[in-house]
């Protein structure tokens, strides 16, 4: 169903109120992000998209899908799957009811992101309407498309700060022809070892995690790369079930299961896990970490960021605290500056980036 | 504010061999690839140093002098024609390749390395960079990143912005900001994608973090031949119905592929009206599979000759044809018009037929290269910039093909970038409130608009004045602009 006018219409009246609004696909991601102190109902107004739902134009020989924000994934991934394609950023489902929109905005990629790539590397079009309720189209429906500034890739990640989707057109890979998984006991140094071997010779590498002292790892691509791959499997890597992979991106593995905040790191793959005390999961390759500590935040940024990377708390944090690292204050003015042209009244999810945004 | 006191400043900065002021001086530097729109700037700035980049920017700000950034001066939508006036700062001794990180997958790189370069340094680790715009051996980084160029493998391997992981960039103000870092995730939004394709406007680039790539161990190039270009866009179709991202797929119809034959002798055949040039690229035993899969689905759809590259040599003859079609239809024209658009792959039959139709009707040849992959289409209009009104007759049909490719669902540049070249055309793919966005956002980043202006984004005026513009069901566009 389209509700654009009903959208642009709540979003119109709450700009003319100054009142705040937040964007609600079927809020699977209430967790995520920063969370204001005061959560009274009177402070943000829901602005409920689940509506605003249907896959509106696939074409298989195109490799694109256009569908509005409010469409819940697990539907069009299975029309895709249909057509023996995928979503190339493989993001969690969460059961089924995590929506385009939400996807978009928060950016969330699977263990398949460093072999086939991020969210806004298939994002090739969006329909918004800005904070002042404007509608704007932004890319298209061809991927090779340079007229007008990108407005339309930095969509992904912003959380909702820069423009209420309304529809998103993505760009597609067929699924691979076969996937098999592997495991061995191995230590972080091996496991990057065995990953660099793979990668000179080509390998169809699509998963590669990292837990108590287990290599995880997923082979992806046509029956003959895939033999041709087992032939430089070391002797002690073990056929295992596909399903680690959902039950990691989907965090249903036990690990997931504790009340402590969560933080996520973003560091170079081949980073020590010592540096960091605490439980690790490493997923894309060790680029991603997934860590349990009782170090506060401080400090585990400043020490994620003498890797070269950078941390925030995904899960569990305290309410009105900065979960995202800081942005230096320049990088931040201009935020704001770029902020101010989406959402001149500052009503989109304010603060669900950073407090200032 | 006198200009003599403007250039006495950039005495100071940079040395004399550095700061060019003698019209002789600047005439290179007056137009990009675009050459039949000229201008020259005020002088000729070549910074090496972020210092000295700082430096000019303050002079420019005391003085309200405007900056044109200069790469390569390989574009072809006068990006970097200077402005009236203006300061042209050539990047080109940013020139030096800072940091290789093979367990990462990047580099780090001035904007005045050229693009094949970044390629030749990481060889001998078994690495390149995607990216290959036709002008690769000349063409700077910086110059690819400000237009978000492409090339002949976006389908499989992006444009630049699918390549770029990170940026140092000035802002006008002065302010220096790193963007992007070197893992696969940065906070914040996503500046270093708007950075892509923003064609000099918003910010100096300095720095340029390249995603690097693994050489994929074999490449193999399939020439088809078609008596009927429609069925030819069907072939790519249903190649990639069949589940096959080739690396390369690109067409040429009969007057390109003659032109080219002439000038390359690549082999094409002279009677096809279509060729395929299918790249297949990755481990021997896909590769393998591949090429009998696409092979047999080009005879089904008709082709009349289908050939493998044997060898890399012949791999590179099958392409030179392609990548020498401009040149090629250069020899046989005195001058021609590059048109960019973009379609979707479908209405290829319908684009190329209505392309026709306009060539009879306005007495101009067209010869058309196709990226097919991806749908980006660049007709030739070949004509006589000797005989008066052919100009503007070219002009007139690449308006035209421009409009179609938009009411079919495009885009009107592909990857050459808008300049000062699609401006008119911009009234066509953008309604007044994404425009006036476009202006806005532009403000927030340089409120004196001291960077580029005048190019990529048109005036709303410049939309309403437009006497190409036309009535769509009664309504006049931009309504709420007076007229004259």
């Amino acid at each position: 169903m389209d509700i654009s006018e009903k959208l642009q219409k709540q979003i119109i009246d709450a700009a003319r109120d100054n009142q705040a609004l937040q964007i609600i696909g079927n809020n699977t991601k209430a967790f995520y992000g920063r969370k204001d102190n005061d959560q009274s109902e009177t402070r943000t107004l829901p602005l409920h998209v689940a509506e605003h739902s249907g896959i509106l134009d696939y074409q298989p020989t195109e490799l694109t899908v256009t569908a509005r924000a409010g469409t819940p994934l697990s539907e069009i991934i299975g029309v895709l799957s249909e057509h023996q394609q995928m979503l190339p950023f493989e993001p969690p489902v969460f059961d089924g009811r995590a929506t385009l929109g939400g996807c978009v905005a928060s950016a969330m990629a699977g263990p398949r992101r460093p072999w086939t790539g991020a969210v806004r590397d298939y994002l090739i079009g969006t329909r918004i309407l800005t904070g002042e309720g404007k509608e704007i189209r932004l890319g298209g429906k061809v991927m090779k498309n340079v007229a007008g500034y990108d407005l339309f890739r930095p969509m992904a990640g912003a959380l909702g700060t820069l423009g209420l989707m309304l529809d998103i057109t993505l760009k597609l890979l067929p699924l691979p022809e076969q996937e098999v998984s592997y495991c061995m006991d191995t230590d972080a140094d091996s496991m990057q070892q065995i990953l660099r071997d793979l990668r000179r010779r080509s390998m169809p590498v699509s998963g590669a995690s990292y837990h108590n002292e287990q290599f995880l790892l997923r082979l992806s691509g046509s029956i003959s790369s895939i033999d041709d791959a087992t032939n430089y499997l070391p002797a002690e890597m073990k056929e295992t079930a596909m399903d680690y992979w959902q039950e990691l991106n989907e965090h249903r593995l036990s690990f997931f299961d504790d009340k402590r905040p969560l933080y996520r790191l973003v560091v170079p793959a081949a980073s020590p896990y010592e540096t960091i005390s605490g439980e690790c999961i490493a997923d894309w390759g060790g680029a991603l970490r997934w860590i349990k500590t009782s170090l506060q935040f401080e400090e585990v940024q400043q020490q994620t960021g003498e890797l070269g990377g950078t941390a925030s708390i995904y899960r569990n944090a305290t309410v009105g605290e900065e979960v995202f690292s800081p942005l230096p204050a320049q990088l931040l003015d201009l935020h704001k500056r770029i902020k101010k042209v989406m959402d001149p009244a500052g009503i989109l999810n304010p603060g669900r980036l950073y407090r200032d945004l | 504010m006198s200009t003599n006191q403007f250039l006495e400043q950039l005495a100071v900065i940079l040395p004399a061999e550095r700061l060019l002021v003698r019209q002789e001086d600047l005439a290179p530097y007056e137009c990009d690839a675009l050459t039949a729109l000229r201008e020259k700037p005020l002088a000729v700035a070549i910074p090496e140093t972020e210092d000295e980049i700082l430096k000019l920017l303050e002079a420019c700000r005391q003085h309200s002098i405007a900056v044109v950034t200069r790469g390569a001066g390989t574009g072809l939508s006068g990006g970097a024609r200077p402005v009236a006036g203006a300061l042209l700062v050539s990047m080109m001794r940013f020139n030096r390749i800072l940091e290789v990180d093979e367990d990462n997958l990047t580099a780090l790189v001035e904007p005045g390395v050229r693009n094949l370069a970044i390629s030749e340094a990481v060889a001998d680790k078994g690495l390149y960079y995607a990216p290959d715009p036709s002008s690769q051996l000349a063409c700077s980084i910086g110059g690819n990143v400000a237009e978000n160029a492409g090339g002949v493998h976006c389908l499989k391997y992006g444009l630049t912005v699918h390549n770029i992981v990170g940026l140092k960039v000035i802002t006008i103000d002065g302010h220096v900001h790193t963007l992007g870092n070197n893992t696969l995730e940065s906070p914040g939004y996503d500046l270093t994608a708007l950075m892509n394709g923003s064609e000099g406007m918003l910010a100096m680039i300095t720095e340029i973090r390249v995603r690097l790539r693994v050489k994929p161990p074999i490449v193999r190039v399939i020439l088809a031949a078609f008596d009927d270009i429609e069925q030819a866009g069907n072939a790519v179709s249903t190649i990639i119905k069949a589940g096959i991202v080739p690396a390369g797929l690109e067409m040429m119809d009969g007057d390109a592929i003659k032109a080219v034959e002439d000038f390359a002798h690549a082999g094409y055949p002279l009677d096809a009206q279509a060729i395929l040039l299918c790249e297949l690229d990755g481990l021997e035993a896909e590769v393998n599979a591949q090429i009998e899969t696409v092979t047999a689905l080009l005879n089904e759809q008709g082709a009349t000759e289908v050939r493998t590259s044997r060898d890399d040599q012949e791999r590179m003859r099958f392409w030179a044809g392609r990548k020498s079609a401009f040149p090629a239809v250069g020899r046989i024209s005195p001058d021609y018009y590059v048109m960019d658009g973009t379609i979707p792959r479908a209405a290829l039959g319908t684009v190329l037929k209505q392309i026709g139709t306009w060539s009879k009707e306005i007495g101009l040849s067209v010869a058309n290269v196709f990226h097919a992959g991806d749908g980006n289409l660049h007709p030739l209009i070949l004509y006589n910039g000797n005989i008066p009104g052919e100009v503007e007759k070219a002009e007139e049909l690449g308006l035209r093909i421009l409009k179609l490719s938009v009411e079919l669902g495009g885009s009107i540049t592909g990857e050459h970038g808008v300049g000062v070249e699609k401006l008119d055309a911009m009234c066509d793919q953008f309604n007044s409130d994404e425009l006036a966005l476009f202006h806005a956002l532009k403000e927030a980043f340089d409120p004196h608009s001291l960077l580029n202006p005048g190019k990529a984004v048109p005036s709303l005026h410049r939309c309403a004045e437009l006497g190409a513009m036309h009535v769509h069901n009664g309504k006049l566009p931009f309504p709420e602009l007076d007229r004259f």
